[in-house]
């Protein structure tokens, strides 16, 4: 086949609407993503209003770096305007290995900071049972100002795999809480 | 596009090719999202909008896509408005992107957006395309968002978010009571059809019936008259 006849063939028209298709779409989405991109301002904005509600803005980042722990690592610790920590963690073990991300709003209580609002941030697409955590189970760790070891069943009764890494992210932020309390 | 045309794709659209409960078609959807009608309005919107969007474009360039690649072709454009929806979402309705999860994505597979495109878009006009993707739409999102409502007042005693009483019964929540919910609701939309179509019919038929004796009626008086006439002269 000469290259005139490949070029009147139809598997070269084939080709040609496909790419052609694919080319301006990909320019369309191109101009969308930039249009409408989330970025870090927002996502942080977001993971606020999920614990605190609307209302309240964030005051300092004090860090953005990830800390690992033994079961679990803290992502991001955030000062509220309300002088409350708010951390992002992510625990381990969960179903199938997989992962889940929590909001831990911490207030001072007394002389300690302790947990007071917890909320799902995020988690690995093999966590099938999340629907099965609620706001009443997440409310058992409010009041915390020390890693706890709760039943998994306690947080919710079916995906237990799930508790466990909730559990275990909301333990990483204690963890971390309990250096800045024994700071003072 | 004439009147009389919009109103039979408005007809097949929402009621006599039904997706939901007369081609039985988007099922996984249907059974997975169903749960609340928040959730069953936003996936009924996000087909409608991509069925239009995909239709006109696959319709516009019906005479320029060869047969041998139509498929793959269709599943691009498809794609192109499916991930359009996903970032608007994502942008500026976290709490949906979250909620739809997996099946968002999932719509490029949808057999009714594909269905629709192989079977009217590539053979029929911009316009009437547009009006077929618009009217299969409104009729996924009518039959969605019912199942949706009885599964949250049932299933959660809510109604929109907002709760109505405390009785609920766990099983409608779940996929088995989705299934239980969408079959019975497939038999009354189509025990509804069918006698509507049924009555439809007995008016034809009488009307038939009486304008074939009127003609025959007339007919006869006619002939009546001749003989009249002849006997007369």
């Amino acid at each position: 086949m000469t290259i005139k006849q490949f070029l009147q063939s139809k598997i070269f028209r084939c080709i040609a609407v496909l790419l052609c298709i694919a080319l301006i779409s990909g320019g369309l989405l191109a101009i969308l993503n930039d249009l409408w991109a989330v970025d870090d301002e927002i996502l942080i904005q977001r993971g606020i209003e999920s614990v605190c509600g609307k209302g309240v803005n964030l005051k300092q980042v004090i860090s953005q770096e990830t800390i690992e722990y033994e079961s679990g690592s803290v992502q991001q610790v955030l000062l509220l305007d309300t002088n409350e920590y708010l951390i992002k963690a992510l625990g381990k073990h969960g179903f199938q290995e997989g992962n889940v991300s929590v909001y831990v709003l911490f207030a001072l209580d007394g002389s300690k900071y302790a947990v007071k609002n917890v909320a799902v941030a995020d988690y690995s697409s093999s966590q099938t049972l999340m629907s099965k955590i609620t706001d009443t189970g997440l409310s058992k760790f409010v009041g915390l100002s020390e890693q706890t070891n709760i039943n998994p069943s306690e947080i919710a009764t079916g995906a237990s795999y799930s508790s466990t890494a909730i559990k275990n992210a909301v333990n990483s932020a204690i963890e971390y809480m309990q250096t800045i309390n024994m700071e003072g | 596009m004439t009147g009389s045309k919009f109103k039979e794709i408005a007809k097949n659209g929402i009621l006599v090719n039904n997706p939901t409960f007369r081609l039985v078609l988007g099922t996984c959807p249907t059974l997975a999202i169903s749960s609340s009608v928040f959730n069953s309005l936003g996936m009924g919107l996000a087909v409608t909008f991509i069925l239009i969007c995909s239709n006109i474009i696959i319709s516009a360039l019906r005479k320029v896509i060869p047969n041998e690649v139509r498929i793959p072709a269709f599943i691009l454009i498809i794609a192109t408005f499916v991930t359009v929806v996903r970032m608007f979402l994502y942008r500026y309705v976290p709490s949906l992107y979250k909620s739809l999860g997996v099946f968002l994505p999932l719509i490029v597979v949808n057999c009714i957006i594909l269905g629709r495109a192989e079977s009217f878009a590539s053979k029929n006009p911009v316009l009437d395309s547009a009006a077929d993707g618009l009217f299969t739409g409104i009729g996924f999102t009518l039959a969605i968002t019912l199942i949706g409502i009885v599964r949250e007042v049932l299933g959660a005693g809510a109604f929109l978010g907002y709760k109505l009483w405390d009785f609920s019964i766990d099983y409608f929540g779940n996929t088995a009571g989705a299934f239980l919910v969408y079959g019975l609701m497939i038999a009354g939309f189509n025990a509804l059809y069918e006698k509507f179509e049924n009555n439809r019919k007995r008016r034809n038929y009488i009307e038939e019936m009486r304008a074939s004796s009127l003609a025959i009626e007339a007919g006869e008086t006619k002939a009546t008259e001749k003989v009249e006439e002849k006997k007369e002269a």
